[in-house]
């Protein structure tokens, strides 16, 4: 019972760490990037890419494909989305699903259709007693996405350029009269929801030690599922309805089979939308006119 | 210190503003009145930078603002109040005070001067003091349209744009949200008012503009307006 809940936590972080980049984008702009898939998944091709031709061990390797797909994530905004900061959603939804396309063939031209291996950059050790076993593995995906939350939550809400992003997720006209550059504030915003999914792409790529071009459709769809779930637009709910979402998977699968997984995560997101779709934290928000 | 000349603003195919001329000089206190939908709004989101005239010019503090940005525009010491405070409800009293003053923050010296500056708003609305941590949306309107006046002073403006700063108050604070607007225009602070409540605009201006579906049809002094029987039969009701 206890592995299940350290198997759950494990899991549930990484969809968390997606999950942020959603519900951080969806809070400044009301839009589900739904190219935020492939930021992950480009995000773990850098992070392939530096350990393996410059031989980066682990925390350059992860720092670097964090900046890449900031960088990314960046460009993906100024060019699929800030022109149509004023076109009917639908057009922006499009958009997305464009760059979510483009970014998937993109890296199949530059790797190959591929999966490559992961190179493990240390030691892999199993810590075990009795029936309970973790692997280094584990520890570095909890470790990480525990630090990376607390460094998101700080930023947030301790510094100036958080207190922006708040005030422009509340209002970005009344944002830009207290001299706050929303276009900033909003690139800023891709850049750190990237580098969140770059870092759960790395993790998760060394996990599984797999890494492929459509690597980014199924996390990128757990991690919507665990935004919905836990509220979207809502950062604490990113973080909670991730670790909801990667128990009642492990959980799941213990109870039933592994074919189930996804079926339960689905279920889920159908379950949340048709009985309280502004998630578990999140506010019923109601529509400026 | 500001000044419109024939300022066009559309929506879409339709002008909401058609030639808006006004002149405000340092120090003054001037009202725009004006029934709903004539265009008081627009004027000042066309001012603070929110919306871009098509035609005409806008010239503040000797500088040509008519096509510059919101938040360059609060930079050059002009800062908008807009209609209905829009607090940021999510985020506490300090907060909010401090994004008032986000356009000269960071440096040490700017600290030192937005705490002179935070003592000095908590002195003209003492309602504010001890409530710092409190989320702003749970403040009474009286209190948000005080913490929205606040949080505008906080960016040390030459000047105040204010939108309807009675809009929904109670008419006690409404007395004390204008006196208060009152002794920051002393204090040095050039001040446009827009109001729907024409009596107490031009019992506190000194000057007032009338806006009539996109164009100014009459100016002066605001004693003169107040004695003037089209004003008085259009927006005194008597």
């Amino acid at each position: 019972m206890l592995q299940q809940v350290v198997n759950g936590l494990t899991l549930g972080s990484s969809y968390a760490l997606i999950a942020l980049g959603y519900t951080m984008v969806y809070g400044v702009l009301r839009l589900i990037n739904f190219a935020h898939g492939e930021i992950y998944m480009v995000g773990a091709l850098i992070g392939l890419m530096t350990s393996q031709a410059a031989g980066l061990p682990f925390a350059p390797a992860m720092v670097t494909a964090m900046a890449g797909a900031a960088i990314v994530g960046v460009i993906v905004e100024r060019i699929a989305y800030r022109p149509l900061r004023k076109a009917p959603r639908l057009a922006v939804l499009i958009s997305a699903i464009g760059m979510s396309i483009f970014l998937r063939n993109l890296a199949l031209a530059v790797m190959g259709p591929q999966t490559r291996a992961f190179p493990i950059p240390f030691e892999v050790k199993q810590f075990s007693t009795g029936r309970f076993r973790m692997s280094s593995f584990d520890v570095l995906i909890l470790l990480t996405s525990i630090a990376l939350m607390i460094g998101l939550h700080f930023l947030v809400q301790n510094t100036k350029i958080g207190k922006a992003m708040r005030a422009a997720a509340e209002d970005k006209e009344t944002a830009s009269l207290m001299g706050i550059n929303v276009n900033r504030v909003i690139a800023f915003t891709f850049a750190v929801g990237s580098a969140l999914a770059a870092a759960a792409g790395v993790l998760i790529g060394m996990n599984f030690n797999a890494v492929d071009p459509s690597m980014g459709m199924m996390p990128g769809l757990k991690g919507f599922t665990a935004a919905v779930l836990g509220g979207v637009g809502s950062i604490p709910g990113a973080m909670l309805g991730g670790i909801l979402l990667g128990m009642a998977e492990v959980m799941g699968v213990a109870l039933l089979k592994s074919e189930w997984r996804d079926a339960i995560a689905f279920g889920i997101l159908a379950l949340v939308l048709l009985v309280k779709p502004s998630g578990i934290l999140g506010r019923n928000v109601q529509e400026k006119v | 210190m500001l000044s419109l000349k024939n300022v066009v603003t559309c929506y879409g195919s339709i002008k909401a503003l058609k030639g808006v001329s006004m002149d405000i000089a340092q120090g003054e206190i001037v009202a725009l009145i004006g029934a709903n939908g004539a265009g008081k709004t627009t004027t000042l989101k066309t001012i603070s930078g929110l919306l871009t005239p098509s035609e005409g010019e806008i010239i503040f503090d000797g500088v040509d603002i008519t096509r510059s940005n919101p938040e360059d525009i609060v930079k050059m010491g002009l800062s908008h109040v807009p209609e209905g405070r829009r607090v940021f409800s999510r985020m506490t009293v300090m907060e909010n005070l401090e994004l008032g003053a986000y356009s000269r923050s960071g440096t040490g010296s700017g600290r030192k001067q937005a705490q002179d500056d935070l003592d000095q708003v908590f002195s003209l609305f003492p309602q504010l003091k001890g409530r710092e941590k409190q989320l702003a949306g749970t403040l009474s309107g009286g209190e948000q349209q005080m913490l929205a006046i606040g949080r505008a002073l906080m960016s040390r403006p030459k000047m105040l744009l204010l939108d309807e700063p009675s809009m929904g108050l109670a008419p006690m604070i409404v007395k004390d949200v204008f006196r208060i607007i009152q002794e920051i225009n002393r204090a040095g602070t050039t001040v446009l008012l827009v109001e729907q409540n024409a009596h107490l605009a031009l019992n506190t201006a000194s000057r007032a503009y009338v806006l009539e579906t996109g164009k100014i049809v009459l100016h002066g002094e605001s004693a003169d307006l107040l004695s003037n029987d089209q004003v008085r039969k259009a927006y005194l009701g008597e």
